[in-house]
């Protein structure tokens, strides 16, 4: 890729896009390697270990869900509430509508950079610094939706239980009182990782777009 | 397909002998197209000096098929 004939700077931009590639490349082989002892762990467990399902649940207010199984055995326990409140809830409102709006917001980039892309290909002419720039935002957006979008959703439910003053820890004197499990701190472990590779992809695609933009220029007058 | 800059502002610096060939040979540029099999439009291009690059295979194509050398079909613009 390098040749005498290039600047320092060029130089050193070919050398940082090769550690950039090989960094992507070597986090992606791992992951992927990850992914794929994941994928063959879940999939044992899913034969071997007891089967576990969640369902929306109907009751009474005020009673404590009783459902019992009438066929073979099965422990059936309910996990989650569903907490409704028409208090205003500035912060939690404001959370959830950003969490739900970047997807919003990535789809809307998305059909965007789609007609884009689709106009130039129309007139033969697909590598353009635009459709580059494009990539790139989408990539980045996506990307980005894919680690806030979850925390905010967290944030939010946080936010709001503490807010409404429901319990969120047990009390200090053990005893029959429930409590429910949030929090608003961002973990990597609850984003988007699908999405995100997906971000990755786009950005490493709207590279390819920028050296065949400089492929297309060059062509451009050959018989 | 070209930007505001256009051939007009950009010369290679090549002028292509094209024209002159074909008339000395009394040949249409469709014919010569089928004997070196390249497009109407790319020999367009190149007649009109509007190429800033010419594939050897090409090149070699139009030669043969005009009996002719490279020397006598592309010249340095005065």
């Amino acid at each position: 890729m390098c040749n005498e004939l290039e600047t320092p700077r060029q130089r050193a931009g070919h050398v940082g896009g090769r550690a950039f590639l090989l960094t992507v490349a070597g986090l992606a082989a791992v992951a992927g390697a990850l992914g794929l002892m994941y994928l063959a762990w879940v999939t044992e467990n899913h034969f071997t270990r007891s089967f576990q399902f969640e369902a929306p649940v109907v009751t009474p207010l005020g009673l404590v869900p009783d459902i019992h199984g009438t066929i073979g055995e099965s422990d059936i326990r309910f996990s989650s509430v569903s907490v409704e409140s028409d208090d205003p809830l500035p912060g939690a409102r404001l959370a959830i509508a950003a969490s739900e709006a970047l997807y919003f917001l990535l789809f809307i980039s998305g059909c965007a950079a789609v007609m884009l892309i689709c106009r130039r290909l129309w007139k033969n002419k697909a590598f353009t610094v635009l459709a580059h720039w494009s990539l790139l935002g989408l990539g980045l957006l996506a990307a980005g939706t894919a680690m806030l979008s979850p925390w905010l959703a967290a944030l939010s439910a946080n936010l709001a239980a503490t807010t409404l003053g429901v319990p969120g820890e047990s009390p200090l004197v053990p005893g029959d009182a429930s409590w429910v499990v949030t929090h608003g701190g961002f973990s990597f472990q609850d984003a988007n990782h699908s999405l995100l590779a997906l971000g990755v992809l786009l950005v490493l695609l709207s590279l390819a777009f920028r050296s065949g933009t400089r492929l297309q220029a060059d062509a451009e007058g050959l018989v | 397909m070209a930007g505001p800059k256009d051939a007009a502002d950009i010369s290679s610096g090549v002028h292509c002998r094209l024209d002159e060939i074909l008339q000395e040979r009394s040949m249409t540029l469709t014919r010569l197209g089928e004997l070196a099999g390249v497009s109407i439009v790319n020999l367009s291009v190149l007649k009109n000096d509007r190429a800033k690059a010419i594939r050897f295979s090409t090149l070699v194509a139009i030669c043969t098929a005009l009996e002719c050398g490279i020397g006598d079909l592309l010249v340095l613009e005065e």
